[in-house]
């Protein structure tokens, strides 16, 4: 198995605090999601739900070298996952909200896709997007805790285990994180 | 915007407030906030958003994350100028890459092109290579193969472009039924293109029907030439993924990796052009067959039946096909190479004289009058002459017909069998049951009524791994993950993988430390696993979170997995040796290790079983640990010990010998276990259904393949377990000299070998569910069956007249010891409900020695050839005698206990004439081999078979001491049994590999 030299280094160096890593590390790890995504969604076709984390697992797995990598590098690497999918959500809706306002021609986007983005969540993503922002400069554990779980996929352990917190500080948080956003968006 | 500070209080409030009922939170914030309106307004309205119902934010963002990056992935490509191609439309994804229709814009013409993946292109040598076999390959100039235009490198991207072919593929043309015309016509078109490929020095090594596509006008082209060699490592770890997520629903699906492969490249050996034969071979074979000629519900079944497996014939599939056609075909897989049609032209050559004939004979077809035809078309695939009737349409209609009616007739077929794999490995565990005990399966039909009802009574079972050394793996609770540890070069290591992608993370490298006993927590979050150090034995429990974390070390001392009460709070577990020696106990502690009671002690004969493959299991009730204990060695059973006081119950009879690991059932209507008992036709554990608490057996799994160790979901529907099955030869190796082996034939065996005095080899293979005993030359002429009838026929041995053989017969209710004429007539039964095996006859003829297993442990014994009373000979226990050729000396293994849970496996040498031990070696010996032992012609030395990195050979200690020496030098493969000639000249042995693999069980009810 190939792997981009370096992609362990760079989790390695993030998780000691280099911030630069994290920048390297992103296009990587979001080709690989790119890729493994789609091979996902045909394995749906044939019957197959997506799992997030099965994802970013696979994704894990394909860019890491298990044997350089300590094991907790795979938490932070579920931690990383969850920031880009958080970016390609916005990014998307940003360009779904051009395009409107451009008035161009929907039929040239999937629909069946936006579609499914514009109902699914029921939610303003850029709002959202705004308001984890505005949660992050009060309370950064907070924001980060849903974006582990709302963009990451991550259950309440999972994200305990991603950000070395207890279970139970973690659903503490995730609830009234929940009802501050929803306030702020309602 | 509040500031970081009121936030703080916000945030207490808030969880304070919803600690308290509804009605008095009002009041508590009214005062908490002391007159702070704006603080307690803002701590209700938090309330109050959270107390409205809904879903907000609980579906992750995910899924239409994952949507949207493959939106990006294909969308913009669409339109886009790369050099002079426009991109029309996304045409799928190939092997190597998006594939996309293009148009040439210089030339004005559709092509095909093909996107390398950026990964290989970031690889220099890996491009170069790539270029280099592309540019081979847009050589070929030939009708029926797609052209390569041109290798591009722009934007960054590389590309290459390719003739579009409009049309389909051969294997969704294949779903429709083809004629025998189109078969022949389409056959050629692909040997034509194999040709002039391997002439140009092109080999394909992927032929496949997804890689021949049928354009409108009947041309066939083949895709791909040469560019399957790029693939191939990309492939190698795409394909677990693919088996274990098709293998679930749509096991057919799965194989079409691994079906065209030809033997050496399932072997991994180097290709040439003759691999593509074999799998055109393949191509042609489906075709008329409607079937690939090798199939198996795993992958491994699939390699299996391509390197040991006959394809059957078109006749037992009920198919019409000429038989020049099926001669042609088998001849393009003869699994040795040599054998094969050497050349694609050869194959081209008589394909097209067989349809020149066809077109011959249906000509003078329709010159006879319509009335003067035969009825139908051919009864027999031997006449193949004047019962074709190619060309003519309303025949042709027939076999379309015809064709469709397989489907029906061929659905038995596909859904045969599991391959019955050569038995297995017996754990050398309890090392005398070594011994192959085969007993035939009657008395348990009358359950098969009952089945469905009952839990597995109708299984599915799909191989999960592939890496063919896993020792040991569970399931977690949920499904969702497998655990296991897996051996490489003797050193050990645990993975973790995600069931849904079959990804692997590793746990804990590779260490020379045995990894044992994994275990799921109750709520599937933490993993235990036992070390044991390799040198000392000793054993250590850790425990590590499954999403990752440090191990933590939670007791020593452990020799079995453990299981955990309801409440997740408390874990038992089997402790060997304690509380004194000749105890052993089972014992309850909290998860920590602390609080530790033996809940159970039991005195020898008595035993808990300390194993990593047995273990026990605490009931979904909390009040019965359920757990595996041998009563009268090699005899046990499972029972369940009371939590409250240790009562004992009885779960299962008490005639198991091999005891593996047992679950409970959620709804606690039963157990599943994996033991293997004397009644069974297979000596390797199989995997049990006991009621409860009725007590009625059942066994779920039915073959050869031993399962060792058991996890079950928390849904009760999955079990998870690992299988050992085994491929083997029987092999001729002049002077024992390794370079000069020659393979005799496929045997499924550990059934034993021997060879007469004048050469020839006797030696005991499964076949259809028996074991039975054949003679064969060594060349392998001359092949007979000496015995067929009641039971199993194991481990022959040949007097040293050339007159008897001995042998042990495995019957369902005895294992003994029987003589028969070398050509297999006459036997005599020597002795009687002695549990005997391991015969061997004494350097003077006089005497039959062997093991005799009945209560209280192996004993080495003697009969006398002619009948008589048995005697015994050896008061240890001892297993696998052979007397030296002086008659002086019996050598034997001998299990010498040390302590309870550790017994060194020994070889002892004994006086014939009875006394004790003179001299013991200690030796290397693995449990993954059959003990075999045999003296040197000068009786001044024993030979053994040892494994070495998953390779084992024969070694020589000479009974005066000093080091033991090599005597093959093998580089491959493990010997199961072997026998030298007398005069040590000659050695026969089957040799095999055996494959470990996760295998997880679904109930299909």
């Amino acid at each position: 198995m190939e792997r981009p030299e370096g992609v362990t280094q760079l989790l390695v160096d993030w998780s000691n605090g280099d911030a630069a890593a994290l920048d390297k590390l992103m296009p990587v790890v979001y080709d690989e999601l790119r890729r493994l995504a789609s091979s996902y969604l045909k394995r749906e076709r044939a019957g197959h739900t997506l799992q997030p984390t099965a994802l970013v697992n696979e994704a894990y797995l394909k860019l890491v070298d298990q044997r350089k990598a300590r094991w907790q590098n795979r938490a932070q690497f579920f931690g990383v996952a969850a920031q880009l999918m958080r970016r390609i959500l916005v990014d998307h809706a940003r360009v779904r909200q051009a395009q409107k306002r451009g008035g161009s021609d929907q039929q040239q986007l999937s629909l069946s896709h936006a579609d499914r983005i514009a109902e699914k969540p029921d939610i303003d993503l850029l709002a959202l997007h705004e308001a984890l922002n505005d949660l992050a400069l009060i309370d950064e554990q907070q924001a980060r805790i849903v974006e582990l779980r709302f963009f990451g996929g991550l259950t309440i352990e999972e994200t305990a285990e991603v950000l070395e917190i207890s279970h139970a500080t973690v659903e503490r948080d995730w609830t009234l994180a929940r009802a501050w956003l929803r306030r702020e968006l309602s | 915007m509040v500031t970081i500070e009121r936030w703080q209080q916000v945030k207490k409030l808030f969880h304070s407030a919803l600690e308290r009922e509804p009605h008095e939170r009002e009041s508590f914030l009214r005062a908490a906030c002391a007159g702070n309106d704006s603080l307690r307004e803002e701590v209700l309205s938090l309330i109050a958003s959270h107390e409205e119902r809904g879903s907000f934010l609980d579906a992750p963002a995910y899924e239409v994350a994952a949507e949207l990056l493959v939106e990006e992935e294909t969308a913009p490509m669409k339109d886009r100028f790369i050099a002079h191609y426009r991109i029309l439309e996304w045409l799928g994804r190939g092997g190597m890459g998006e594939v996309y229709l293009a148009e040439d814009t210089k030339l004005d013409r559709k092509v095909a092109i093909k996107f390398l993946p950026a990964r290989w292109t970031e690889d220099a040598e890996q491009l170069a290579r790539f270029k280099r076999e592309a540019r081979a390959a847009s050589a070929l100039n030939h009708p029926n193969i797609v052209t390569i235009y041109d290798t591009v490198e722009a934007d960054g991207l590389h590309f290459i472009v390719t003739e579009f072919i409009e049309g389909e593929t051969l294997r969704q043309r294949m779903q429709m039924g083809l004629t025998l015309e189109r078969v022949l016509d389409i056959s050629i078109q692909i040997a034509s293109a194999l040709s002039a490929a391997h002439e140009a020095g092109i080999i394909h090594r992927d032929i496949k029907p997804e890689n021949i596509m049928l354009r409108r006008d009947g041309l066939v082209k083949v895709l791909d030439f040469g560019l399957a060699k790029l693939v191939e490592k990309q492939e190698e770890l795409n394909l677990e993924g693919s088996t274990k997520l098709l293998g679930n629903t749509h096991p057919g699906l799965v194989m079409g990796t691994v079906q065209y492969m030809s033997p050496e490249q399932a072997r991994g050996l180097a290709v040439d052009a003759r691999t593509d034969i074999w799998s055109l071979g393949c191509v042609m074979y489906e075709m008329v067959a409607r079937r690939a000629p090798f199939e198996g519900q795993t992958m491994t079944d699939v390699l299996a039946a391509i390197l040991e497996h006959e394809p059957p014939t078109f006749s037992s599939l009920v198919m019409d096909a000429p038989a020049q056609l099926e001669w042609i075909i088998r001849k393009t897989l003869r699994k040795d190479r040599d054998e094969r049609f050497q050349t694609a032209r050869e194959v081209l050559g008589d394909l097209k004289s067989l349809k020149e004939e066809l077109e011959f004979e249906a000509r003078l077809e329709a010159s006879v009058t319509p009335d003067a035809r035969p009825a139908s078309v051919s009864s027999s695939s031997a006449e193949r002459n004047g019962k074709l009737h190619v060309g003519n349409p309303s025949l042709e209609t027939r076999q379309i017909a015809a064709a469709s009616t397989y489907t029906s007739l061929q659905a038995p077929a596909r859904t045969i069998k599991k391959r019955r794999f050569p038995l297995l490995v017996l754990a050398g565990l309890l090392a005398f049951v070594v011994v192959a005990v085969l007993v035939a399966a009657a008395g348990y039909k009358f359950l098969w009524t009952k089945k469905a009802a009952m839990p597995f009574g109708r299984i599915n079972i799909t191989q999960l791994t592939t890496t063919r050394n896993v020792i040991h793996s569970a399931i977690s609770p949920d499904g969702n993950y497998l655990v296991y540890s897996m051996s490489d070069r003797e050193q050990q290591s645990l993975w973790l993988r995600q069931v849904s992608t079959a990804n692997d993370t590793l746990i804990v490298p590779p260490s020379d430390a045995g990894i044992w006993g994994v275990t799921f927590s109750r709520d599937g979050k933490d993993l235990y696993y036992i070390l044991r150090t390799r040198a000392e034995g000793h054993t250590t429990l850790y425990r590590i979170p499954v999403l990752g974390g440090t191990p933590v070390k939670v007791l020593a001392n452990i020799d079995s997995p453990v299981t955990f009460s309801p409440d997740g709070k408390q874990m038992a577990f089997v402790r060997g040796g304690f509380p004194t020696r000749e105890e052993s106990a089972l014992i309850i502690s909290d998860t920590n290790g602390g609080s530790e009671r033996a809940l159970a002690v039991r005195k020898r004969p008595l035993r808990f079983y300390p194993i990593y493959f047995a273990g026990a299991s605490w009931s979904p009730d909390g009040e019965w640990i359920a757990c595996a204990m041998f009563t009268s060695p090699p005899f046990g059973g499972f029972f369940a010990f009371r939590v409250k006081d240790g009562a004992e119950k009885r779960l299962t009879p008490l005639n198991f010998t091999q005891l593996g690991h047992i679950e409970w059932l959620r709804d606690m209507s039963g157990l599943v276990f994996v033991g293997s008992d004397l009644l069974t036709p297979s000596l390797p554990g199989q995997v049990w259904f006991v009621s409860y608490p009725g007590g009625e057996l059942r066994r779920i799994t039915n073959d050869l393949i031993n399962y060792r160790g058991l996890s079950i979901t928390a849904d009760a529907k999955r079990l998870v377990t690992s299988s050992v099955s085994e491929f083997a030869n029987l092999w001729s190796v002049p002077q024992g000299d390794a370079n000069r082996a020659r393979q005799i034939i496929p045997i499924r065996s550990r059934g034993g070998v021997a060879l007469t005095p004048d050469g020839r080899v006797v030696y005991s293979t499964e076949t259809g569910g028996t074991w039975d005993i054949w003679i064969v030359n060594q060349d392998g002429s001359n092949r007979k069956q000496l015995t067929g009838g009641a039971g199993h026929s194991l481990e022959p041995a040949v007097s040293p007249d050339g007159r008897y053989i001995a042998f042990t017969l495995a019957q369902p209710t005895s294992v003994d010891i029987w003589r028969m004429n070398i050509d297999g007539s006459n036997p005599v039964q020597l002795t009687k409900d002695m549990y005997a095996f391991n015969a061997t006859f004494s350097p003077d003829g006089r005497w039959i020695v062997f093991t005799s297993g009945a209560r209280g442990g192996p004993k080495v014994a003697r009969v006398p050839v002619e009948g008589g009373a048995p005697v015994r000979l050896f008061d240890k226990p001892a297993y696998r005698p052979v007397i030296s050729p002086d008659g002086r000396w019996i050598a034997a293994f001998y299990n010498e206990a040390q302590s309870q849970t550790d017994v060194v496996r020994k070889i002892a040498v004994f006086p014939f004439d009875g006394g004790d031990i003179v001299k013991t070696f200690q030796f290397d010996g693995n449990s993954t081999t059959r003990d075999v032992l045999q003296w040197t012609p000068d009786s001044r030395a024993v030979l053994y078979n040892q494994m070495n990195d998953n390779v084992s050979n024969i070694w020589k200690q000479s009974i005066d001491g000093g080091p033991p020496a090599k005597v093959t030098d093998f580089k491959e493969s493990l010997i199961n049994d072997f026998s030298f000639s007398r005069d040590g000249r000659t050695l026969v042995c089957t040799r095999g590999t055996v494959i470990r693999e996760a295998v997880m069980i679904t109930d299909l009810k």
